[in-house]
């Protein structure tokens, strides 16, 4: 059977249409099918048109054509007259059979170089430095240092410090990392590990720390730890970003009891919580309802679980890549019935987005970008099933979970640019931190945060 | 318990209506919709060309009303991509009406911004509320918790989808919180790794999935590892949810799903007898 998406063929009546769905190749025309109540019309004079996807470009010609219909005992026949018809008809079948052929003969990967161009490379990431080191860097010299310093005065670094700038504290070695030194070791250690401290962005002055794991639930601080990080943070002169994964049913009595700490301390300013599910804004406003919490103590922003788009690094590889693309720049969070909603009813305030390399079409809610990785997939937890249970596909108890991601990465073929850290898997954007120009410019389309985090 | 499986061409409503699905669900991607969108923004989760995956074409409905008629065997309809251009909502609220032309009335939706725009449509007009659809939402929106799920059911969606990862207790929890709606597990039949509502990669005939893309790790385990060429996507294991069937019944699970659409037809209808006769022996 020929799938539609490849051939299209409608009738066209003065009152009416219909597309139907080619059945198999016949003589040089084709079989089709209708319900019992169109038998009448298919004897009425109508217009042909038909549509044919080019399988390498990936675009569709949509033309005219010209032939009659046969009817059979059980289905009907197209008869073409027009040779453009003929032709075009046994070239998409002849490269749908190739299609076939391919992925017939070839496994899954062999395929993929075949049809895509995209042939995986034998090696792969060593570790996650040289994943993070493969970002494109300002010029060094053979010692490794810059060959231009970074002018701390320069335009752009002015311009971004117009920015609120953030860094990421996800994991147990970072909460340990931050409590155990100073706030300016800390951040020099920071850039270092996130293999940043050449770029002009390490120069930035930080104005926000987040706390927790956007991906992972079962990353966050215990309470204590929560505490004495908050209490750091605002010593350091840092505002403390309470970042969430989503939460299961299963976490949502834990979370209870993390909101009412955070609601206890004496923080004169609002809270900003990071939320990966929506259920933890309707939890909020239950708990803000019930008298529980306050209700301005937090500010709600939504996540980037919560901001959801295509992003692959594999794009370029596709003919429509910029189709693609270009469909993927809006989402709900582009609609104002959308938003408005998310406002009024779930008191959310800001939208998390990530830099992928195409343009950035913000919404109407104060946005916040992070940079230069960005998230492909996420799960629960594939390393740590496989840990487990030597197969991502069966899923364990993650509360038993022994944070194996803090030292150990999922490691994937170098050209594709992918790493897996935690449960996710990340890709970088070599452009948005190179181009600072571009990242200043965003200010104006209301970006009011850079999260920098590799 | 029900069992709602997956169509991936209409030849197949008979068979596995005999097999003992209690309930289908299709793609159906309109002839404008594929040629200027399809491919680069899919209506729903299989987005693929060159596989018969979805219903394309206004006789191919006319054909399915027709065998919903005569066997009773309700379709619904899954419009269940995790986003859309929302300058592209008003065409899918046209497609649903088109649906709702043939006879078909039930929806998987995952976009919530979707979920939004369909209720604002049909709230607006008084005649068309009486015949309202019915939303199913989709396991691809993301983490199910009772909290979402109650500002779901205001939103009038009157099934949750749990996605694979949910466990049993989670989803005991949340149906009895939520006992008047309907509630639909995955037979696991097939088992992504990732958690499909944060499934931001490209699936195409192209390329292969992320969940298939080989992968090392330095990872010191409690099992021998080493290279793998994806080659564990996963049926039927050993502690899967399909082990699990009597204790699905036995917390209110009300449907159970089979996906395959685009599968081997003699697979889908193992699968579906399989779970026929694990439902009739709870």
């Amino acid at each position: 059977m020929i799938p539609y998406p490849i051939f299209m063929f409608k009738i066209i009546w003065p009152d009416d249409t219909l597309d139907v769905r080619a059945l198999e190749p016949v003589n040089k025309g084709f079989s089709f099918r209708v319900a019992e109540s169109r038998r009448q019309d298919l004897k009425r004079l109508a217009k042909y048109v038909v549509s044919f996807l080019n399988v390498k470009t990936k675009e569709y010609t949509e033309y005219e054509t010209s032939g009659y219909i046969e009817e059979r005992e059980e289905d009907y026949i197209f008869v073409p007259e027009d040779e453009r018809f003929i032709n075009d008809f046994q070239n998409i079948t002849k490269d749908y059979m190739k299609i076939i052929y391919t992925k017939l003969e070839n496994d899954d990967i062999e395929a993929m170089e075949i049809m895509s161009g995209l042939k995986l490379s034998d090696e792969f990431y060593s570790d996650v430095y040289e994943w993070k080191n493969s970002l494109c860097k300002p010029k060094c010299n053979v010692s490794g240092d810059l060959c231009q310093p970074i002018d701390k005065n320069c335009v752009e670094l002015c311009k971004l410090n117009e920015f609120e700038i953030a860094i990421c504290l996800d994991n147990d070695n970072l909460y340990n990392e931050y409590l155990n030194m100073r706030k300016e070791e800390f951040i020099e250690f920071y850039w270092k590990e996130n293999c940043l401290e050449k770029f002009e962005i390490s120069k930035c002055k930080i104005t926000h720390i987040y706390i927790g794991n956007q991906f992972c639930p079962y990353l966050f601080p215990d309470n204590d730890k929560l505490v004495k990080i908050i209490n750091k943070s605002i010593l350091d002169g840092l505002k403390p970003v309470i970042a969430l994964g989503p939460q299961n049913e299963s976490l949502m009595n834990g979370l209870h009891n993390i909101l009412v700490t955070l609601a206890k301390l004496d923080i004169k300013e609002r809270i900003e919580l990071v939320i990966n599910d929506i259920g933890v804004a309707v939890l909020v406003k239950d708990l803000q309802n019930k008298g529980i919490l306050n209700k301005d103590q937090f500010i709600l922003t939504a996540g980037i679980l919560l901001n959801k788009r295509k992003k692959d690094s594999r794009i370029s590889f596709l003919a429509n890549a910029r189709d693609i693309t270009n469909s993927n720049l809006d989402n709900c969070w582009n609609d104002k019935n959308y938003t408005d909603y998310m406002i009024k009813n779930l008191g959310i305030s800001a939208v998390s987005y990530e830099a992928c390399g195409d343009d950035l079409h913000l919404g109407d809610l104060s946005s916040i970008l992070h940079l230069p990785r960005y998230q492909t997939n996420s799960s629960d937890c594939v390393m740590y099933n496989l840990w487990e249970y030597g197969d991502r596909g069966t899923r364990g108890d993650l509360s038993k979970c022994p944070h194996l991601c803090n030292n150990n990465y999922i490691l994937y073929p170098k050209n594709t640019g992918l790493m897996g850290i935690g449960n996710s898997i990340f890709a970088l954007s070599q452009k948005e931190i190179n181009d600072l120009d571009y990242l200043s410019k965003l200010k104006d389309k209301g970006l009011k945060r850079l999260v920098i985090r590799l | 318990m029900k069992i709602v499986a997956g169509l991936g061409t209409i030849e197949d409503y008979e068979a596995y209506v005999e097999a003992g699905a209690d309930e289908l669900f299709i793609g159906y991607v309109p002839y404008n919709w594929q040629k200027n969108y399809e491919l680069a923004m899919p209506l729903n989760r299989r987005e693929v060309s060159f596989v018969n995956v979805n219903v394309g074409s206004q006789s191919e409905m006319e054909i399915l009303a027709k065998k919903v008629d005569k066997y009773k065997i309700p379709v619904t309809i899954a419009i269940n991509a995790l986003n859309y251009n929302p300058k592209l909502y008003p065409e899918i609220i046209n497609i649903v009406e088109e649906c709702k032309g043939y006879g078909f009335e039930r929806f998987i939706v995952a976009d919530i911004g979707l979920l939004l725009a369909l209720q604002s449509y049909f709230e607006a007009d008084s005649k068309i509320k009486n015949s309202r659809i019915k939303i199913h939402a989709s396991g691809e929106i993301g983490e199910m918790n009772s909290y979402l799920i109650s500002m779901l059911r205001e939103l009038g969606v009157n099934r949750i989808i749990y996605h694979r990862g949910a466990r049993l207790k989670d989803i005991k929890s949340m149906i009895e919180k939520n006992p008047d709606m309907e509630h639909e597990v995955f037979y696991m039949n097939e088992n992504c790794h990732f958690t499909g509502g944060y499934c931001n990669s490209i699936h195409c005939d192209e390329l292969i999935p992320m969940c298939k893309m080989p992968y090392c790790t330095d990872l010191n385990s409690k099992n021998e590892y080493g290279l793998h060429n994806s080659d564990d996507y996963c049926f039927y294991k050993e502690n899967s949810i399909i082990r699990h069937v009597s204790n699905l019944s036995q917390i209110g699970v009300t449907h159970i799903k089979i996906v395959g659409r685009g599968a081997s037809d003699d697979r889908m209808i193992e699968c579906i007898k399989s779970a026929r006769k694990e439902i009739e022996g709870c």
